[in-house]
């Protein structure tokens, strides 16, 4: 009767992944960030592609972790002990996608940040309280750059090392 | 009396430098050849800012417009409908230079990379965060009652409800669309530039900027 087990799993896997993927990416609308990015850029006809794009990359993100220990963990056993060498070329690739991914992520992570607080009206109540008419943009640039000391400093002391 | 309905527009473009009442306004009137008369009537001549980069913006107020056909038709009634301002951008016709398709065509990239990042991102940072393979290993073991190999149906299955769950919601499959309705993002692309045209025509005001009656 092992069948009525897995049909369980099935279920739970399906309703789980359908469920998440409408709380994940309402959170991507709710926040309004490729509205944004669209209007930056004069792109609004080409929403579609931003969709697209989107999804493949919770696809591989869905790759990445569901399946790290069937999937990329093979992967990078095969690359350490040498059963697949490229060689240089390898490693230059590594570092792109590293440099690439880790730069893109920022960008969005830094976007979300200040779209979030935005939402939350914190940056125009602040504003209102202190009776800011001005400076609005140097106080800014001081946020950003406060998250740019914040998460190298992070890093480079090794914070997240605490637990 | 002739009455003339004018529904003026919340944003519209324009090419020339002379803004007819055409450009910011739909206009109904039952004489034929007076909608066409009044259609051409003259409302604003953009002119050439000193420091303007990009595109060039102004703000036309409802009473102007309706000031401006009264002009030239005393004997008309005007009815106003629609917005009370209307936001006129200026493209100017360049000889669209191929670095700037090269540039545009670069920056969809750029946006495309960053929505990529952006969903492998958030979709990595929320399974970390509730430890999925951990969690599916021990649902397994419940279910199952056998060690996972971290690679069931149940991953699979999950990976496909996950898949059906985004299709559903942005309602289109590459560039396919499943029903006719706007995906979720362009309808909040919608409400977010009629944000932006309020906020232009609001900061306008406020400036004192706007062109109108007084």
């Amino acid at each position: 009767m092992t069948w009525i087990k897995e049909v369980l799993l099935v279920l739970f896997g399906l309703a789980g992944g359908g469920v998440v993927a409408g709380g994940v990416f309402t959170v991507f609308t709710a926040v309004g960030l490729i509205p944004r990015f669209a209007e930056r850029t004069d792109s609004a006809n080409h929403i579609l592609l931003y969709e697209n794009m989107l999804i493949l990359g919770t696809l591989a993100g869905l790759i990445t972790t569901v399946y790290y220990d069937a999937i990329a963990a093979p992967v990078q056993n095969s690359i350490a002990y040498g059963k697949v060498s490229l060689g240089l070329f390898l490693t230059i690739l590594q570092y792109c996608i590293l440099i690439l991914y880790g730069f893109f992520t920022g960008n969005y992570v830094g976007c979300l940040a200040l779209s979030i607080a935005e939402i939350a009206d914190a940056l125009p109540i602040m504003a209102r309280r202190f009776s800011m008419k001005r400076g609005i943009g140097i106080a800014l640039l001081a946020l950003a750059a406060g998250k740019l000391a914040g998460s190298l400093y992070y890093y480079f002391h090794a914070l997240f090392e605490t637990a | 009396m002739t009455d003339v309905y004018v529904v003026l527009k919340e944003s519209v473009q324009v090419k020339a430098e002379i803004v007819r009442v055409d450009d910011v306004a739909q206009i109904y009137t039952r004489k034929d050849a007076l909608k066409a008369r009044l259609k051409e009537v003259f409302v604003y001549q953009l002119r050439q800012k000193k420091k303007s980069r990009g595109k060039q913006r102004e703000v036309i107020g409802a009473l102007y417009v309706l000031e401006c056909i009264e002009k030239a038709c005393p004997d008309c009634c005007v009815h106003l409908l629609g917005e009370t301002d209307c936001l006129v951008e200026w493209v100017q016709e360049e000889k669209a230079p191929k670095w700037h398709r090269i540039w545009q065509a670069l920056k969809i990239v750029f946006v495309a990379l960053l929505c990529f990042a952006g969903g492998a991102f958030s979709i990595m940072a929320f399974h970390n965060d509730i430890s999925i393979t951990d969690l599916f290993r021990q649902l397994y073991e419940l279910v199952m009652g056998e060690k996972s190999s971290g690679c069931t149906m149940l991953e699979l299955a999950y990976s496909i409800g996950l898949m059906v769950g985004i299709i559903l919601f942005y309602n289109h499959i590459g560039k396919r669309r499943i029903t006719q309705d706007p995906t979720p993002i362009e309808v909040s692309m919608r409400s977010y530039e009629k944000d932006l045209t309020e906020a232009m025509t609001s900061a306008w005001g406020r400036e004192e900027k706007t062109i109108d009656v007084d």
